[in-house]
């Protein structure tokens, strides 16, 4: 109404992004209309190549550019184990520890009937081919702790035990260097709930 | 014991009120004004800061005065000697916030801040209603102590509403039985907990409530019986083995906490079919009282009350029994149509507050005493 009409479909595609409120929005594009010629260009670019070069990894659906990805190629990781995760992000998150040295496997999702997943929407098959040659030692659970991750890894719990194959799901806890009067009291139960002996 | 009061109330756009600031002292307060004045709707408010929920059982956007598109409840509180400051946010299509003395918070956190007890007319329907007014009332009041049970339910309703679609999508071809296991594993453990929380919540509440009645209207006993919508959790996993292919033709969960249910009984006779109209007003009254005496004695804090329209339709000796809670309560709030109908015993300790529809309430007099 305000704007011309191509500023008007800059403010409407930024706004359909999550995060972005139509505030937002307005203020990315001013900012970009302002920015050099340049800079724009390469934003353009980049968002057009990240999208053309960016595939999923054949076996363990992580993104990547090259098939098999860099963390399933990897000789130095250990190819005996595997952790699952509901997305793409979790990787990142659990890479950062730089706890684990074993492999990934995204499963695109929690089982939500509400959303229309159910295991057949899930890399499940995938996973279970990727079980097949007897290397894999153990299975590390990692989907979410709301009631969707829950029920995805009691699913998977099942199926996979049936395959002989170890199964661990993350444990529930304290977060670390946090004081216990902080945390709150559904952590906490939690927490006790999952407490364990000192070694 | 902790003193709770609340200091000043704050309304932005909340049912008859676009703007109010109501500075209200500790004490006995009564509002009285003509019916449609907004009383029930402050008493609303106040309510509203101890669980960010009404008590009428109305949906948030229904508190919204017609025509904005948003309202905030900001209430001043005084608890045992510290200042706490709560603001309630919400914007139309369910966009909820809380801050605590000026910092965001997630809303759980609001619960056992502000503990308020509403009694009102419709709460004759705890006898009288159908059992989903006593689930509430036992969620409620189990929440605002424990916010533990609060997340449990929060966990449980979702899962019964995914399971809920399993079933049905599993009627329609379009899932398998066996995808069923996980959320019945999870309906277990989590619906277990809820069971064993109302079942012992109810437990410690019915001696009181027993003693209560005595108290108040003497001869028949006054009983307060649980009945769980399953009996056990081994009871229910055998049902919902037994059941699968009726919940799948039901399209729903057919056993579980969300059938519970609470009875009263007067000498063994059930309360809600066999109690005169009197009767049945003193044993809604037991359990409100009962409720106060729970939370002084088991969570150590008398809660603010909301006493919204009762005392005219009790009788002298009921009228002294919620004397005598009212002259235990730090706060407590009245309405009334007719001042004249209150005991003059009350309206001498009360200060009294005239209210006109959509203005502050006008403090006409003070307790006997006070300058």
């Amino acid at each position: 109404m305000y704007y011309p009409e191509p500023l008007n479909k800059l403010i409407a595609a930024l706004g359909r992004l999550p995060g972005i409120g139509p505030k937002t929005a307005q203020r990315l594009a001013f900012h970009i209309l302002k920015v050099p010629a340049s800079e724009a260009r390469d934003l353009a670019t980049a968002i057009q190549e990240a999208r053309q070069k960016t595939i999923y990894c054949s076996i363990c659906g992580n993104f990547t550019d090259r098939d098999p990805c860099r963390l399933c190629s990897d000789p130095e990781r250990d190819h005996s184990c595997i952790c699952v995760v509901e997305e793409a992000r979790d990787i990142i998150a659990l890479e950062k520890t730089r706890q684990y040295r074993g492999l990934y496997h995204v499963l695109q999702g929690a089982i939500s009937p509400v959303d229309g997943i159910g295991p057949e929407q899930l890399r499940i098959k995938e996973l279970l081919a990727r079980l097949q040659g007897g290397k894999v030692r153990e299975v590390i659970l990692a989907t979410n702790a709301d009631v969707e991750g829950e029920s995805t890894a009691l699913y998977l719990d099942k199926l996979l035990k049936t395959l002989g194959v170890k199964v661990t799901r993350l444990a529930y806890g304290l977060p670390v260097g946090g004081d216990l009067e902080y945390a709150d009291e559904v952590t906490l139960a939690r927490a006790f709930a999952g407490r364990r002996e000192i070694e | 014991m902790p003193a709770l009061s609340l200091q000043q109330l704050q309304l932005i756009n909340f049912r008859s009120y676009k703007r109010l600031t109501w500075d209200c002292p500790p004490g006995l307060n009564i509002i009285f004004g003509p019916n449609a004045a907004g009383k029930t709707n402050l008493l609303e408010a106040i309510g509203y800061l101890a669980l960010a929920r009404s008590f009428r059982q109305q949906q948030d956007q229904q508190l919204i005065t017609w025509g904005a598109n948003s309202f905030q409840v900001r209430g001043l509180c005084h608890s045992n000697g510290e200042k706490i400051e709560l603001v309630i946010n919400y914007q139309q299509h369910n966009n909820k916030k809380l801050t605590i003395n000026g910092n965001g918070n997630r809303l759980i956190e609001l619960l056992g801040i502000f503990p308020a007890i509403y009694f009102g007319p419709d709460d004759l329907n705890l006898l009288k209603g159908g059992p989903a007014y006593r689930r509430h009332f036992l969620d409620r009041e189990i929440s605002m102590g424990d916010r533990i049970y609060c997340r449990n339910l929060q966990d449980y309703r979702r899962i019964l509403f995914q399971r809920n679609l399993l079933l049905r999508a599993i009627k329609a071809g379009r899932g398998k039985e066996e995808e069923l296991e996980p959320w019945d594993t999870q309906l277990l453990v989590t619906g277990k907990a809820i069971l064993e929380k109302r079942a012992r919540f109810l437990q410690s509440l019915a001696p009181v409530v027993a003693a209560t009645y005595r108290d108040m209207a003497g001869g028949e006993k006054l009983a307060l019986i649980y009945r769980p919508g399953v009996a056990d959790q081994e009871e229910w996993a055998e049902r919902l083995k037994a059941g699968r292919e009726r919940e799948i033709q039901a399209g729903m969960t057919l056993w579980g906490p969300q059938r519970d249910d609470f009875t009263f009984t007067l000498d063994g006779h059930e309360a809600r079919y066999f109690a005169s109209q009197g009767q049945q007003r003193a044993v809604v009254l037991a359990l409100k009282l009962a409720e106060a005496r729970y939370y002084r004695e088991i969570l150590h804090v008398m809660p603010v009350l909301l006493l919204d329209d009762v005392f005219s339709e009790l009788d002298e000796e009921r009228q002294g029994a919620l004397l005598e809670l009212l002259a235990a309560a730090d706060q407590a709030f009245l309405t009334t149509t007719e001042v004249g109908l209150l005991p003059a015993r009350l309206r001498e300790r009360s200060h009294l507050w005239e209210l006109t529809r959509g203005r502050e309430p006008r403090l006409t007099s003070g307790p006997a005493g006070a300058q």
